[in-house]
């Protein structure tokens, strides 16, 4: 065992300072707390909110022509509603009715963008009528709620003659409709969108319908709460049969009271069809009972599109605390277990607690939030706060004994001598994840300031506080510090550590990581960047959205938008037949691809028109041949729309239009492939009045996301292991010493990014970090014990001793610090943030890869190759001693 | 689960842990000067 006297001459600046630590306790804790104190009222004001902008490289040409555009031809915040009857067509009173309803309570619903809902109940999904005397008009498809079938077939009827309504709004089969709405992405808000649909679109149409439409809020009116008055009873249907009659209002359900029908559908809801329930029916001034049977379902609602997607997510946001808790009893019964002692659960705990306030705080001032798909993060650095302060509390206990139970000596040398691999540790922890910022994503740079802060923070607690709160804490019992040398924990380490530096145990390991590393590069060729499936991956794949989202897709091929904007030189550019053919082609082109369910754009209302007002023969069904035939066409259909509606498919001088692919996923390699087939489409096809600019909506965005992460993924991997070799190579005074301890972790990389593509983890905006902080966090291990080694060497001189010694030691400390860190981030499988989940074991996975590979792979190459930096501590030790002797003789 | 339900349910936790080491180490103690005196008895 190392006495610490020799490394103590080299460090008799961190003694000193460890000296003085404690001599000016008070100030120090004072000055600590206050400012912790100040961080943890900040982390008080913290939200959980995630801007969709953050999310996106601002800088990438496609993303300005997305932020450029989005505000009126549609940005990548689309809603995708889809009703679905169980039987017959959506061409019914009561099944159209609703769909009028469900539309007009979307175009309710916060943040909604009123000019961009498509459905066949909203006053911008036009048709053109023939009048007599050949007089044309676009018309409303529903201008109000149908009353009789006559209505319900007329309205069938415009369906089917409709190119853009029919296999666009409404399913081939007729069985479903779709109400599409696009989002004001400075007005999103997550939460708020997903209970406003929950409850007032889908909820009284679906789960809580009864078959009475009920009176909505009136919109001249909205803050105005509107009783649940009987509009209309539909014959057949549970409510006529309970005998509830036009004008009626139900105040109550099994004596709840309810007081709109957002509520009345909220209370119907968890109840199971042919329940019987008690209905309280005002009727003038007297209240009577109505009873009701709960109707089986008779229609399906599935809702789409990311706003969708990102309201799941925060409504599973509330798993972090579970996990919290169960992590945090976990730990602390642990360390307990390990310590003998409740000072050791107790000590990382105000590390972590310490570094999470400096940590947070730091977020709110910066002005970032909390994003429900990062939470891992701050579990994993809080994790790597506790391992060092478990480091600490090991090393205080050696110390403890090794210093005859001087409690203060003990303090001050476990501080000197942790020191530099602490310190070392956090600045490579910290400064890996700095990297992050090249990605001109603001999320992302947000993220890695964070990240960096929070983990420097650590030194304030480990480094600066932890001898004071030593001093205050009474001194563990003796028979405590020695029960660790005893055990069966110590006895598996002593065994393991003796087979592993055996001769078969160091074939063993370098045959078993040579393998491994080679499998891992083959597996690893399968990594995608984006996403790789067509599912959700943030949610499971059985999950309500995905489940919802599959269903849109299979009904009507694609719904998540890419926009390509037409941008004329010059006025009236769109009225050009051969921009418009051009435009055509396009669509014909792409939609050949097959990923790309349909495509949208004025050339399909163009042409429309143009066959409309020759009789609906389909020969007509072309783009005019000159410009003057253009404009009438156009004119023809936009005369009697304002401006805000036009405005979705051409600019008001008809300067600039779109074309709107609508893909079926986004499957990154998916969307590298359409984006080439446009970059291939619009090189072949140049226009003399306008060209194509890539790219808005879903697929747009995410294409320039993906694009920065393909750029600069290498580059960040580069300088993450650049940086930790530098630091490496300043805290060892060698250029050996990085290659020692990166090896361990690089092939720890290869395992992780093969498991991540065997797992079908695509590299995207909320994996990146994560994954780039797993590559700094690896190293730790490696530094305690090569650091230990250097220490041993110094007092015994010999090299396969010392890695021993180290093993036993700190090696231990580290197994246990990796048996908590595993356990912080593995909890995390249990969310139902199915991307939590996965991040969370592969984080598992990746802190148990890095700490096999440094307490097996570092230690047999340091005993194979006997590096020159550490042999050379054992001849300076040596050199030494004769000069201490003497001076030892001398006084 | 919200926030305050988890701190309530860690910091009765820890408490817990706390309260039950200082009472296995004072039966320890306790036991310990048990047997120191009946040692100096014989």
């Amino acid at each position: 065992m190392s006495s610490g006297t020799t490394g103590g001459q080299d460090k008799r600046a961190l003694y000193w300072l460890g000296e003085r630590l404690i001599d000016y306790r008070h100030p120090v804790m004072i000055v600590v707390l206050i400012i912790t104190g100040y961080f943890a009222y900040l982390s008080s004001q913290l939200k959980l909110e995630t801007s969709f902008g953050d999310l996106l490289p601002q800088s990438h040409p496609f993303v300005q022509i997305h932020n450029k555009y989005a505000p009126t031809f549609g940005g990548a915040n689309n809603i995708q509603l889809m009703v679905e009857v169980r039987d017959g067509d959506i061409f019914t009173v009561p099944t159209l009715a609703r769909i009028y309803r469900i539309t007009e309570e979307m175009d309710r619903v916060y943040g909604v963008n009123h000019n961009q809902i498509d459905s066949i109940g909203h006053r911008t999904t036009r048709y053109l009528r023939a009048q007599s005397g050949g007089f044309l008009k676009a018309e409303p498809v529903m201008l109000s709620v149908p009353k009789t079938a006559d209505d319900a077939a007329q309205i069938k009827r415009i369906v089917h003659n409709t190119e853009s309504i029919y296999g666009i709004l409404v399913s081939l089969d007729d069985r479903a409709a779709l109400v599409r709405a696009n989002f004001i992405e400075s007005r999103l808000d997550h939460r708020r969108t997903f209970s406003e649909i929950n409850e007032n679109v889908i909820a009284p149409f679906q789960e809580g319908w009864i078959g009475a439409m009920i009176k909505g809020r009136d919109p001249l009116k909205p803050d105005q709460n509107a009783p649940a008055v009987v509009d209309t009873v539909y014959r057949g249907t549970a409510a006529a049969d309970a005998g509830i009659k036009v004008g009626d209002t139900i105040v109550s359900v099994n004596g709840k009271p309810v007081g709109n029908r957002a509520e009345l559908a909220a209370a119907i809801k968890p109840f199971k069809p042919g329940t019987e329930l008690s209905l309280g029916v005002q009727r003038g001034e007297a209240v009577e009972t109505a009873k009701l049977m709960v109707p089986e379902r008779d229609m399906d609602i599935f809702v789409a599109g990311e706003p969708r997607l990102y309201g799941w997510v925060y409504s599973y946001a509330s798993d972090v605390f579970w996990i919290l808790t169960v992590t945090y009893c976990l730990e602390w019964l642990l360390r307990w277990m390990y310590f003998h002692d409740w000072r050791g659960a107790l000590r990382p705990t105000l590390t972590g607690l310490i570094a999470a306030f400096w940590g947070l705080g730091f977020v709110h001032i910066i002005g970032f939030a909390l994003d429900p798909l990062i939470l891992v993060m701050p579990f994993l650095i809080t994790a790597r706060a506790v391992s060092h302060a478990i480091q600490m509390h090991d090393r205080y206990y050696e110390e403890f004994e090794r210093h005859k139970w001087n409690q203060r000596e003990a303090i001050v040398a476990s501080f000197a001598e942790l020191f530099v691999p602490t310190f070392s540790g956090i600045a490579t922890d910290a400064l890996g994840v700095l990297v992050i910022i090249l990605v001109p994503i603001r999320m992302l740079f947000n993220l890695a300031l964070v990240a960096s802060w929070w983990i420097l923070a650590i030194t304030v607690a480990e480094l600066l506080l932890n001898p004071i709160v030593y001093y205050y804490l009474r001194a563990p019992d003796p028979e405590v510090v020695l029960a660790r040398d005893r055990g069966w924990y110590k006895a598996l380490i002593n065994r393991v550590t003796d087979w592993n530096l055996s001769g078969t145990g160091k074939i063993t390991v370098l045959v078993f990581w040579g393998v491994l590393a080679i499998i891992g590069a083959y597996l690893m060729r399968g990594l995608i960047v984006g996403d790789p499936t067509s599912a959700s991956p943030l949610v499971w794949s059985d999950s309500p959205y995905n489940v919802s989202h599959a269903h849109i897709q299979d009904k009507f091929g694609g719904v998540e938008p890419l926009i390509v904007v037409a941008e004329g030189h010059d006025r009236d550019a769109m009225k050009d037949p051969q921009v418009l053919r051009t435009m055509e082609k396009f669509q014909r082109f792409l939609e050949r691809d097959r990923d790309v369910g349909y495509s949208f754009s004025l050339t399909d209302i163009l042409r429309a028109v143009n066959m409309v007002f020759h009789e609906l023969e389909p020969k007509w069904g072309v783009i005019p041949n000159t410009s003057r035939d253009v404009a009438q066409t156009f004119f023809i259909f936009f005369s009697g729309s304002p401006p805000t509606e036009t405005a979705k498919y051409v600019d008001p001088s008809y300067t600039t239009a779109h074309v709107t692919f609508f893909a079926r996923n986004h499957k990154g390699d998916n969307i590298a492939r359409i984006i080439k087939r446009c970059q291939e489409f619009m090189a072949a096809n140049p226009m003399d009045k306008a060209e194509f600019k890539l790219a808005g909506g879903l697929i747009g965005v995410l294409a320039a996301a993906n694009d920065e992460l393909v750029r600069n993924d290498l580059l960040m991997n580069f300088l993450g292991f650049g940086t930790i070799y530098i630091i490496v190579l300043f805290t060892y005074r060698s250029w050996a010493a990085g290659v020692y301890l990166l090896a361990p972790l690089f092939i720890s990389n290869i395992i992780i990014n093969a498991a991540m593509a065997v797992l079908a983890i695509g590299v995207n905006v909320n994996t990146l970090p994560l994954v780039t902080v797993g590559v700094g966090f690896g190293i730790d291990y490696g530094l305690y014990i090569m650091s230990r080694i250097i220490e041993e060497i110094r007092v015994n001189g010999d090299l396969e001793l010392s890695i021993r010694e180290a093993l036993v030691t700190s090696g231990k400390a580290v197994s246990f610090t990796a048996v908590c860190m595993v356990m912080s981030t593995a909890l995390w499988t249990f969310s139902n943030i199915r991307f939590n989940a996965v991040m969370g074991g592969l984080l598992a996975v990746w802190m148990f890869v890095s700490f096999v590979a440094s307490e097996t792979l570092l230690p047999v190459m340091i005993s194979y190759f006997r590096p020159a930096f550490i042999l050379r501590e054992a001849a300076r030790a040596r050199a030494r001693q004769p000069v201490a002797a003497t001076a030892a003789a001398v006084s | 689960m919200g926030l305050w339900e988890s701190v309530i349910i860690v910091t009765v936790f820890s408490i817990g842990v706390i309260v039950i080491d200082e009472f296995i180490h004072a039966r320890r103690r306790k036991r310990r000067e048990r047997e120191g005196a009946a040692r100096v008895g014989h």
